[in-house]
């Protein structure tokens, strides 16, 4: 969170007005079934989006999230600022800004992300079948000199994915687990920071993400991600992503999620594992 | 034999937990089981024909109750076993004292729900908390078979939105929280209600 110290006062003030906001200003969907904001801006884990859509927002309602997050692995760290809007749980539309630190290699990599999700179907709760949604990114990297000299073939790209969610009522000890399925279409290298399409393969990957959360309570989620990725640069080999997480929902406004990461190599350099930290506001 | 001395069970069980819907039910099956207790008796040397019409009075009498029954939640479990098991849900929600506070608390948050409360403007309160204690307990495999309306009919045509129906939702959990019912029965009894969603929405405008 390198930002100017500026714009940390509002943000402080405004969490504490949410964290004591009546939840009836909130959307009527149940705490924590929207999820929080991945990387990629989308409502989901941290590093996979799911079936549901962000917020609260049901039926003749709306929702808005914003979001702010850091992950800082051996060698780099990533900083992302996201906003997103729910339309009566049907369509999100999101926005994010990605900042890529190479700490060790030295410079900056900055993607900007937007994402549309439409909900096909379901309810993760009502629904034998959960709930389905059809997703879109079109990311676009706003220096991609350092990708083209890895091998990328572009420097903006779309992914495609459709992903399904499912709370399971009492699965686990009388706990609820809620379980999510992605299936993406890609040919972004590192999530589009190091571009898209490369020397070993220019076309599209069709990978599979999952996660499943366990409800502790109806306020912490603790659970596990997986996300598979392309392998696109022949010079820099990349590897799956995973992290475990827990998540806390103070209330329908306001959730801050940690995880441990295990991104594997990243542009040559091997092993990357660290902390992440995630913060959500919601109206 | 079986059919005429079960009959009677299902009959004291079911009025004990509701004592309104049983009523009418009630007098028709006791006449039944009078006439086969009768026959039974003044028909002794003609046993295979008593067995037979034993068996016709089993088969007559649980007509009716297989009309309530369709218009229940259509839960075999808790027509098979009548009375609550230790390891049932509703025992270890609680049972009927839990319940009770359960669904009372729960109405305090309805009132208080500007969203909501207008669908209830025409609403005998003490009915519905009856007739939803009975569905909670039927649901929960207790000793007792909701017999109103089924919970497509009970909600057609009243304009109910997911927004509504996920507020609800939320304060029974509230509930349930409030009154210390543990996680897992509260998730499991969560979930049961749950299946009912599609039954509430099927007929909205």
């Amino acid at each position: 969170m390198r930002r100017s110290g500026l714009s940390f006062l509002p943000i402080m003030l405004a969490l504490i007005a949410l964290l004591s906001a009546p939840a009836a200003q909130a959307g009527s969907r149940l705490l924590a079934t929207g999820g929080v904001t991945q990387v990629e801006g989308a409502s989901g884990g941290g590093i996979s989006p799911w079936g549901v859509l962000a917020g609260t927002a049901s039926e003749g309602e709306f929702a808005a999230t914003a979001s702010v997050s850091q992950a800082r692995v051996d060698d780099y760290s990533l900083g992302v600022a996201g906003i997103a809007g729910n339309i009566q749980d049907r369509l999100e539309l999101s926005m994010a800004r990605q900042r890529f630190d190479l700490d060790t290699l030295g410079g900056r990599l900055e993607q900007d992300i937007l994402g549309a999700k439409l909900r096909l179907y379901g309810d993760p709760l009502y629904d034998t079948w959960g709930t389905w949604s059809l997703g879109v990114q079109r990311k676009r990297m706003v220096d991609g000199e350092l990708a083209k000299a890895l091998g990328a073939k572009d420097t903006a790209g779309t992914d495609l994915y459709l992903a399904t969610s499912k709370l399971w009522f009492a699965a686990v000890g009388g706990r609820n687990l809620l379980t999510n399925l992605t299936l993406r279409s890609t040919r972004a290298n590192q999530g589009g920071l190091l571009g898209f399409g490369g020397d070993q393969k220019a076309s599209r990957s069709l990978v599979v993400e999952g996660s499943l959360g366990l409800m502790l309570a109806p306020d912490w989620v603790v659970g596990i991600e997986y996300r598979q990725k392309p392998d696109n640069l022949g010079v820099a080999a990349e590897s799956d992503w995973r992290d475990i997480y827990v998540a806390h929902f103070f209330n329908k406004h306001v959730s801050l999620t940690g995880a441990w990461l295990d991104l594997g190599d990243i542009a040559g350099l091997a092993d990357q594992q660290g902390g992440y930290l995630s913060l959500q506001v919601a109206l | 034999m079986t059919g005429c001395f079960h009959t009677p069970n299902d009959v004291v069980s079911r009025s004990r937990a509701s004592r309104h819907a049983a009523l009418g039910s009630d007098a028709s099956q006791v006449s039944a089981l009078r006439a086969c207790i009768a026959q039974a008796i003044w028909k002794p040397a003609l046993l295979v024909i008593g067995l037979a019409v034993l068996g016709g009075c089993a088969h007559s009498s649980s007509a009716p109750s297989a009309d309530t029954h369709q218009a229940s939640t259509g839960d075999a479990g808790s027509r098979a076993a009548p009375h609550a098991s230790d390891d049932s849900l509703y025992a270890a929600l609680g049972g009927k004292p839990v319940i009770d506070a359960v669904v009372n608390d729960f109405l305090y948050r309805i009132a208080g729900d500007e969203r909501i409360v207008d669908f209830f403007a025409n609403t005998n309160i003490d009915h519905f908390a009856e007739a939803f204690t009975t569905q909670l307990c039927d649901i929960s495999d207790g000793p007792c078979d909701y017999a109103g309306p089924s919970m497509a009919r009970a909600h057609q045509q009243m304009g109910i939105t997911d927004a509504h129906f996920n507020a609800v939702v939320d304060h029974l959990r509230a509930a349930l929280i409030d009154q210390q019912v543990p996680a897992g029965p509260r998730n499991r009894l969560l979930g049961r209600l749950a299946r009912l969603h599609d039954a509430v929405m099927l007929r909205q405008p």
